[in-house]
């Protein structure tokens, strides 16, 4: 029986960059790659905490039998891999941060209103390695 | 004891059913998961025309690369975890419903 939900166009849908032929670092357009990078760090913490709050049911599940199930050892490693990979993506995340800063300091010499946005992105690294 | 046996549920698969049937504490999380993780890819997806660089050798290119092949599909990264799951899900929920079907002859 199948019960679970599970948006499979999603998960089956090809995720690649895409290609340019060009460097771009916008912060012109409304918004801009500051804010969305910042939408984008939020939102790889929640997915962080939806993780943790499946791990919490999965232990309120487990708590249901009353004897070891192989279920438990299964779940725990789904969780663990699960957590692996979300730091993982959350590197990968600061290292795009990283070369945006890298960027805005090779343009700093030649303007200096990036001082600000320099400033933004160590935020978003900052937020990321108290966590 | 005269006549009829008496038997012991294992577990309480009714509970086990109401967690993992479709709207279910474990359905839920495992959307919320699901919704997330798109969410994500759409953010991700969203940044790329904002900061990029030149071509698929840049170092950025290949950060955006990596974080895609995080979130993954069926069988690589978070979404072959979360249907693992599913999968999971779906046999507890299975098993429970036999399990009461059994006992209730």
């Amino acid at each position: 029986m199948e019960v679970a939900y599970f948006d499979e166009s999603e998960a089956k849908m090809e995720k690649t960059p895409q290609t340019f032929n060009n460097f771009i670092y916008d912060n012109q357009t409304d918004g801009g790659c500051l804010n969305k990078l910042d939408e984008t760090a939020k939102k790889i913490n929640a997915v962080r905490g939806n993780i943790d709050a499946l791990h919490a049911r999965y232990r309120e599940l487990m708590a249901i039998y009353d004897k070891f199930t192989r279920y438990d050892e299964t779940m725990e490693k789904i969780i663990r891999t699960m957590t692996t990979q979300i730091e993982a993506a959350e590197k990968h995340f600061n290292n795009i941060v990283s070369t945006a800063q890298q960027a805005i300091n090779e343009h700093m010499t030649t303007d200096t209103t990036l001082m600000s946005d320099l400033e933004q992105l160590n935020s978003l690294l900052s937020a990321g390695s108290a966590e | 004891m005269a006549g009829g046996q008496v038997t012991q549920k294992a577990y309480e698969y009714d509970r086990v059913i109401e967690f993992t049937q479709s709207g279910g504490a474990m359905d839920q999380a495992l959307s919320d998961l699901q919704k997330s993780l798109k969410e994500l890819r759409v953010l991700i997806n969203e940044c790329e025309p904002l900061y990029h660089g030149k071509g698929q050798t840049s170092p950025v290119y290949n950060q955006y690369k990596y974080l895609y092949n995080n979130i993954g599909t069926p069988s690589s990264g978070l979404w072959n975890q979360v249907y693992g799951a599913v999968l999971l899900q779906n046999d507890m929920y299975t098993n429970a419903v036999n399990d009461r079907d059994k006992d209730q002859g």
